[in-house]
């Protein structure tokens, strides 16, 4: 269900009671633009973190429109779960041939099936390995560096 | 005509996405009609015989009922309905009540809840329920659409009965109700306490999901879609310098119709705490399903009401006086 009153809920409170006395003591100092830089710092830090900022924009529209953006909405949701059907189904299939042709690899060469059902020990990727980055690292390249096995030898 | 429709567009593309959603939700409702003809098929062949007809029955019907509600769901109007919880919706529909329901359970249910707990009405005349029915109130004279729970009303208002609607949500809760005004805060100054009374009776009145309206003859006996005043209203009158008076309206489903209506009405009246209530309700089969509340308190209109229904004047209680209350830092002044 649509939340159509959350707009007028999601004023800062913070923000909110911060401005009144600041803008009463600016007045009184005389200082133009309302408030004092340090103070908008803090009000424009308060409006990005507010929760205002993170809720998702309330639909404007008219109440036919409102109800014709639902019930596409709630064909595209049955659409997608559709979609996701599909493809799981497909997974499973594929699995359950997996299994057959294992199963039987299994009763007529059960070398060849551990051959191939058995997982290689080795680890492909080192754990030191430098994740992809867009900018190249500090130290371009460590020419004393050795596999851990190795420094432990 | 407001600035907002004026300068209002349709959103683009939304006609064409409608159309395509449709199209879309055509496959959802085949795919339920040949489930809810093969359900369908299953009731046929159930053997009546088995000893577990009945439950099976139920259940498959409760599945028939849950893909038709999930192929109408879609529909524009139920959407609208769901979008406008104000908008009268047909109580006789499946759908339609699932959602009215839905939209009671997120307020008003809550509301209710909250009201009786914090107002100690749940452990001062009855145990705590679950509310299922909606009740609502409206007095004559008074123009709120809906009474809040809680409400403090001028007597006035209070000397007529309200006109109570009990909407159920569910086919099951259909039937007999009976309903009761206990005020549990007459002052009762010899025990230094509170006492019970019972303000007004009603019993056997037939409520369905579309005759929601509490009906009761005036004069003469009940038809068919009307009730029996056991009690007469009695409209509150507090007392001066008493506090509120809660007046908790409590509406029972009735497992069977009454017997012995007519030795009912004194034991109302001799009814004098919470105790005494919840034996009488025990001993009546009554099942409590929903709930109301209202406050009164004395305002210059109590006098007058008392006059006009010939109820004895009332009395005057004295709040604490200054030299007896203890020096607290609100009252070091006086």
């Amino acid at each position: 269900m649509l939340r159509l009153s959350s707009r007028n809920w999601c004023a800062p409170k913070a923000v909110a009671q911060l401005k009144g006395p600041v803008r009463q003591k600016s007045a009184r100092s005389g200082s133009r633009g309302g408030t004092n830089q340090a103070d908008q710092r803090i009000l424009a830090q308060l409006y990005a973190l507010s929760a205002h900022r993170k809720l998702p924009k309330v639909l404007k529209y008219s109440p036919e429109d409102l109800v014709k953006h639902n019930v596409i909405h709630r064909a595209w949701m049955f659409y997608k779960s559709e979609q996701r059907r599909e493809r799981e189904n497909a997974l499973k299939v594929q699995y359950e041939c997996m299994k057959e042709a294992c199963d039987d690899l299994e009763q007529v060469s059960p070398e060849l099936f551990k051959k191939a059902t058995t997982r290689p020990r080795t680890v492909r990727f080192p754990r030191e390995i430098r994740i992809p980055t867009d900018t190249p690292p500090n130290v371009p390249w460590d020419s004393s560096w050795k596999r851990s096995s190795e420094n432990k030898k | 005509m407001s600035t907002f429709r004026r300068i209002y567009n349709s959103v683009p593309g939304i006609a064409d996405a409608y159309g395509a959603a449709q199209a879309v939700l055509k496959k959802i409702e085949s795919r339920n009609a040949a489930r809810i003809q093969r359900l369908q098929q299953k009731i046929d062949a159930l053997d009546p015989n088995d000893a577990q007809y009945e439950a099976r029955k139920r259940q498959m019907q409760y599945h028939i009922m849950q893909s038709k509600f999930r192929d109408e769901i879609n529909k524009p109007e139920f959407q609208e309905l769901i979008l406008n919880p104000h908008k009268p919706a047909p109580m006789s529909e499946y759908t339609a009540r699932e959602i009215k329901k839905q939209h009671w359970h997120e307020k008003q249910q809550m509301l209710l809840m909250q009201r009786l707990e914090q107002l100690h009405i749940i452990p001062d005349t009855l145990p705590t329920f679950r509310p299922k029915v909606d009740v609502s109130l409206r007095f004559p004279g008074l123009r709120t659409r809906v009474l809040e729970p809680g409400t403090i009303l001028p007597s006035s208002v209070t000397a007529r009965p309200p006109v109570v609607n009990i909407q159920p949500f569910d086919e099951h809760d259909e039937g007999l109700y009976s309903i009761i005004l206990v005020n549990p805060d007459i002052a009762d100054t010899e025990n230094d306490s509170f006492r019970t009374k019972v303000h007004w009776v009603l019993a056997d009145v037939p409520i369905s999901l579309t005759n929601t309206r509490v009906k009761y003859p005036i004069m003469g006996a009940p038809t068919e879609d009307e009730g029996t005043e056991v009690l007469q209203y009695i409209p509150p009158t507090p007392e001066l310098n008493a506090g509120f008076e809660r007046l908790c309206l409590w509406a029972f489903w009735q497992r069977k119709p009454i017997v012995g209506i007519e030795d009912l009405k004194t034991q109302f009246q001799n009814v004098t705490s919470a105790r005494q209530l919840r034996d009488m309700c025990k001993r009546l089969q009554l099942r409590p399903l929903g709930a109301h509340v209202w406050r009164n308190r004395y305002d210059r209109t109590t006098d007058s009401v008392r006059e006009q229904y010939g109820l004895p004047e009332g009395r005057v209680f004295t709040p604490i006086r200054i030299s007896e209350r203890p020096a607290t830092k609100r009252n070091q002044f006086n």
